[in-house]
């Protein structure tokens, strides 16, 4: 665990730091498929989660559904 | 709005900034500016979809803070913050490992981090604005990590 980590549990406690422990997680594994198609797998997957985040939000903000 | 507001924050958001960047500066040396890009990308990517969990999180547990009406504010400020980073991720997706940065990336960017702060100002001061906050200043961080991963030349 890092100094960022341990500081990050004092001042935040569990809940906020295990949801930045997540991103810093996720960031260094990206980190670590250094191809183009390990990129491009990456890439996709990141905007199918983001195509559904849009769908949830405009449900949530009663906005249409519909992608512009 | 101060996302920096107390000392603590300053040093966890220094500490932060440090422990990504390094990497990522050293990423952006030793491999493809695309790749460094997608690494960047993804960080902006989670983080945002971070936030959008962690709201919905402070909804049912700091109802007082994260009331319906705010909720539906945060989810409208969302949406433009959601869909631009969808752009940014297709336009890294579409550039060609060997060709230059795409021109439009910077400016997705840089609309970004103006969106992004729009989120935050839909809550009130305290403890659960302070968590939203930092997820999104790390989304703002990766996003500005993905316009230093591009060479000068392709600005």
């Amino acid at each position: 665990m890092s100094l960022a980590m341990i500081i990050m549990l004092l001042e935040y406690g569990t809940k906020g730091a295990a949801a930045v422990a997540d991103i810093i997680a996720a960031i260094r594994e990206a980190m670590g498929s250094n191809t183009v198609e390990g990129d491009n797998a990456i890439l996709d997957e990141d905007a199918v989660q983001l195509i559904a985040a849009i769908v949830k939000a405009k449900s949530d903000a009663g906005l249409p559904p519909a992608e512009g | 709005m101060n996302l920096y507001r107390s000392r603590h924050s300053r040093i966890v958001l220094a500490a932060l900034v440090a422990l990504l960047a390094s990497p990522l500066t050293m990423g952006a040396s030793c491999g493809s500016a695309r790749h460094t890009a997608t690494v960047g990308e993804h960080g902006l990517a989670q983080s945002v979809l971070k936030v959008q969990t962690l709201v919905g999180e402070l909804a049912q547990s700091d109802p007082l803070v994260v009331t319906p009406e705010r909720f539906k504010a945060f989810n409208v400020a969302l949406v433009p913050v959601l869909e631009v980073t969808l752009q940014v991720n297709r336009t890294i997706r579409a550039w060609p490992p060997d060709k230059p940065a795409p021109a439009e990336l910077h400016g997705l960017v840089i609309q970004l981090q103006a969106l992004a702060k729009t989120v935050v100002d839909t809550f009130p001061a305290g403890a659960s604005r302070d968590k939203i906050g930092l997820a999104v200043q790390i989304a703002i961080n990766a996003a500005e990590l993905i316009v230093n991963s591009l060479p000068k030349g392709d600005l």
